[in-house]
């Protein structure tokens, strides 16, 4: 204990406590007004009203108080108006936020209410892979970022919002390690309602020692989601405990990356139902432009934190929710995922659900996808040619346990991403490929053959530094024979359900984007969304104006 | 930095194999076709159950899948079914021991054999002749065969329609005959009842049952007149607490069951541990030490109950026996 002192200068937030005083109270928040008029085209459908607008203005007006140098409270009021309902139902108001956060004796920084949290992408991470598709294309991005994403609290760091304390600490070394980091955490992720439920919290946290005249550092990280016995009447109690270590060696040329780890799952069904496998993996970078990395996550790993997905891919859009003349359910789609805040997930779930493969088959819960194990290689050559650059990954994986039959799944992935700035013009294009395949063992099941080509491309205008023109593109095409597991609530697969692939999905889109001041932003635009699914075509036409506000 | 190189490598081209069985069902036996690979046999063409002999079916398919093996009686009319999932038919999953699903039990009788799969339309047939029939592993307390046993102490209500008699009529249940219980009695809920002491069965204490509770079961047969729901089979146990050879119901200890049967025969066997002390049909503290002692069972009582106002109520009977270990299997 003589080894060490406290470590106050942690975070640049409080530093600036000392420096320049902040005022007491400070008003921020944000606003947005947007509308979209619609338009459906489906093919014989003589029932489902081809209109609908939608729009809505809202402002989240925050409130930010520092009664002493060492605290701030954060409070934010949601109040939204759909068009249509001035004075009537379409009013809401909402609290989005109400934070404390502070220090403790200038050595403790505390924050309780609601907070970001987010850990490492095996133990604690808001995994959206199938977003990846909006990267580069400047208006659906636009969209998605100010629209669902601001809704439901996304960020570029994978972070969930949740609410519960957190406690993050320092200490420095004079030998051995330079210095530690410490977070700990408490999440209220469900309430009991008075027993009607059983409440569940998350408890856990992450510790990490950086050497600073060797170049290594060293973490752990602990997470754990409970049901707590005693506030319901059920005995039988969920239990997910993480627990892993992860660090990275080298700042040469050769500079290598580790994380390993184990899950033990105890599951709420009667018979309590228990799970733990393992994942590790080890990464290599090599100069500038090379890396390499293994992954292996077991079959039973199974971790809330990490595998449910930011987006809900089994959710019913609000736009055109029913249609054709059977009334069917319109499945989401890209379209949908890039405006609907409800379809986006706000909590962990202690289940995978069933797989819904429309979009991906290789890493459809994110990097902590069960049952895989593989190889990813990327680089990132320097071009010669100014203005241009590219990046290219490739991805080798297999499933671990074969999912009905011995055989097991071959995935493969190779993506190329390529931009180009000319003065005023800006290009974009990615293009994935992927494919599983699997062999039948058996004549009469058919072989898994599955490909999923993507595509998106932009090209960008910049008028001047205010005004600025997009016209992209996004195409995602699955054709094939593949399988989609059914899961019961213990993760177990009952039932494959044989899927014959044939989709195809574009989305053209053409907006105008003005900076008006700071971080807001007026769009008008047209997104097109044409998807043809075994044969019959869906085509939905959107004009949209959007006016998102930061302050 | 060479050794990281080659650990990285060693990784990437040897990860731990693992030795695991398939995920979820078989995707052959989803999607593969279904075919009988090979059809029904039945191990013997006679049995005699009354020596122990027993008999199975094999049969084995192309896919994991739903089956069921009926046995039917060509005179008793008795049903046997057997239920399995499997790729195979064979000794462990399809054992037959002459017990009967459906009453009545099975008689020396040739049985027609049917094998079914679910969804499909195949259907394999064969025969078997029993030539012996089960020998049952109980204490019977009376199956009604030879007319009611001499050590019963009956008792019959005054009323009208009285019918307390042993009968043949089919449906049978166990054997080929059965206690009819029926009547009017306007002014009583008992309309009859039979007693059976302890000692009067086979001079022996608690009818010879071992002293564990949760080991031993009470089955009957029981149905009850189509039409009619007002039929009450109060059964009662009463124990020897204290070993003094009579039962005193302010501080011994009866243990009661209540039957209402339905309209087909059913067989009803309860764990002596699972028995509750009743008072006027509601579960009510007992009056003696409150441990089941089936070793200190000094009778049992068979009372027959309807509403009085409820008119004609009429039950049948058959079968009554205690069992080790397991329900009694006819």
């Amino acid at each position: 204990m003589k080894n060490f002192l406290l470590l106050l200068s942690l975070f640049s937030a409080v530093q600036s406590f000392g420096q320049s005083p902040p005022p007491k109270f400070s008003l921020n928040g944000g606003a947005r007004a947007v509308y979209f008029a619609d338009r459906l085209q489906l093919a014989g459908d003589t029932v489902t009203l081809p209109r609908e607008n939608s729009g809505h203005v809202l402002a989240d007006l925050g409130v930010n108080i520092r009664p002493n140098a060492a605290t701030e409270v954060q409070a934010m009021v949601r109040i939204r108006n759909d068009y249509g309902g001035f004075w009537g139902s379409g009013v809401s108001f909402d609290i989005r936020q109400l934070t404390v956060k502070g220090l403790i004796q200038n050595r403790f920084k505390y924050t309780v209410g609601d907070m970001d949290y987010a850990l490492t992408p095996y133990t604690m991470f808001r995994a959206a892979p199938v977003l990846e598709l909006f990267n580069g294309v400047q208006a659906m991005q636009t969209i998605q970022q100010n629209m669902p994403g601001y809704d439901v609290f996304m960020n570029n760091n994978g972070t969930w919002r949740t609410q519960g304390a957190a406690l993050d600490f320092g200490l420095l070394f004079k030998k051995g390690p330079q210095k530690m980091s410490n977070s700990l955490f408490a999440m209220r992720l469900r309430p009991g309602f008075g027993g009607a439920a059983t409440e569940q919290w998350a408890f856990g946290g992450r510790t990490e020692l950086i050497w600073g005249d060797f170049p290594l550092r060293v973490g752990g990280t602990l997470v754990s989601v409970n049901d707590l016995g005693g506030t319901s009447a059920s005995t039988d109690l969920y239990r997910n405990t993480v627990l892993a270590t992860d660090g990275s060696l080298g700042n040469g040329f050769l500079r290598l990356n580790w994380e390993l780890g184990n899950s033990r799952s105890q599951f709420a069904d009667t018979g309590n139902t228990v799970k733990s496998d393992y994942f590790y993996t080890v990464g290599l970078k090599i100069g500038k432009q090379w890396q390499v990395r293994y992954a292996e996550v077991g079959p039973d790993y199974f971790n809330p934190a990490a595998q449910t997905t930011a987006y809900n891919p089994a959710g019913i859009p609000r736009s055109f929710r029913a249609v054709g003349n059977e009334r069917a359910l319109r499945t989401a789609s890209l379209y949908d995922f890039a405006r609907e805040a409800g379809l986006y997930r706000a909590a962990w779930s202690t289940t995978l659900g069933d797989d819904q493969s429309n979009y991906l088959l290789l890493d459809p819960f994110g990097e902590a996808t069960p049952n895989r194990r593989g190889v990813t290689i990327g680089w990132q050559p320097g071009v010669l040619v100014k203005g241009l650059s590219l990046s290219t990954r490739l991805q080798w994986f297999s499933e671990i346990r074969g999912s009905g039959t011995t055989n097991l799944t071959q995935f493969t992935r190779a993506e190329v991403t390529a931009g180009y700035a000319l003065r005023k013009f800006d290009a974009k294009l990615m293009y994935r490929y992927q494919n599983a395949f699997r062999p039948s063992d058996n004549a009469e099941v058919p072989a898994l053959n599955v490909q999923m080509p993507w595509l998106s491309a932009n090209l960008g205008y910049q008028l001047n530094k205010d005004l600025r023109f997009d016209a992209g593109l996004i195409q995602v095409q699955n054709r094939g024979t593949g399988f989609n597991a059914e899961r019961n609530a213990q993760n177990e697969i009952v039932f494959y359900n044989e899927v014959k692939y044939d989709y195809v999905e574009t989305l053209p889109v053409l907006s105008v984007s003005y900076k008006v001041f700071g971080k807001s932003t007026l769009q008008a635009g047209m997104l097109l969304s044409n998807v043809r699914e075994a044969g019959i075509q869906m085509n939905i036409r959107s004009g949209f104006l959007a006016y998102f506000i930061q302050f | 930095m060479r050794y990281l190189v080659f650990g990285l490598t060693l990784l990437v081209f040897g990860g731990c194999q693992r030795d695991l069985e398939p995920a979820g069902p078989l995707l052959s036996d989803l999607y593969g076709n279904f075919r009988v690979l090979e059809p029904l046999t039945v191990s013997a063409t006679q049995v005699n159950f009354e020596t122990g002999e027993q008999v199975h079916f094999s049969a084995r398919m192309s896919i994991l899948i739903d089956w069921q093996i009926e046995i039917t009686g060509r005179t008793s009319g008795a049903v046997k079914r057997i239920t399995g999932k499997s790729r195979s038919i064979e000794l462990t999953n399809s054992r037959w021991l002459g017990e009967t699903t459906q009453f009545p039990t099975f008689g020396l009788e040739s049985c027609d054999v049917m094998l079914t799969f679910k969804d499909q339309t195949d259907t394999l047939r064969s025969t078997i002749e029993v030539t012996g029939k089960r020998v049952l592993d109980a204490i019977v307390l009376d199956n009604f065969e030879t007319g009611i046993s001499g050590t019963w102490v009956p008792f019959v209500q005054t009323g009208a329609e009285m019918k307390f008699r042993i009968d043949s009529t089919p449906p049978l249940a166990e054997g080929k005959q059965y206690y009819k219980m029926g009547g009017t009695v306007n002014w009583d809920w008992l309309k009859g009842m039979l007693t059976l002491n302890a000692a009067a069965y086979n001079s022996t204490a608690g009818f010879g049952l071992p002293n564990n509770a949760a080991s031993v079961y009470f089955n009957g047969i029981y149905r009850q007149r189509a039409n009619l729901n007002n039929g009450i089979i109060l059964l009662q146990f009463r124990e020897d607490d204290n070993g003094d050879g009579t039962f005193n119901q302010a501080n011994e200890d009866m243990w009661a069951i209540e039957i209402r049967p339905g309209a087909i025969w059913e067989l009803k066997s309860t764990r002596y541990v699972d028995l509750v002390a009743l008072e006027n049909g509601a579960p009510s503290a007992p009056k003696g030490n409150g441990v089941h002692e089936p070793h200190k069972l000094l009778r049992v009582d068979m009372l027959f109950l309807g509403n009085p106002t409820s008119g004609y109520t009429e039950c049948d009977m058959d079968l009554l026996a205690f069992s080790i270990n397991q329900p009694v299997q006819p």
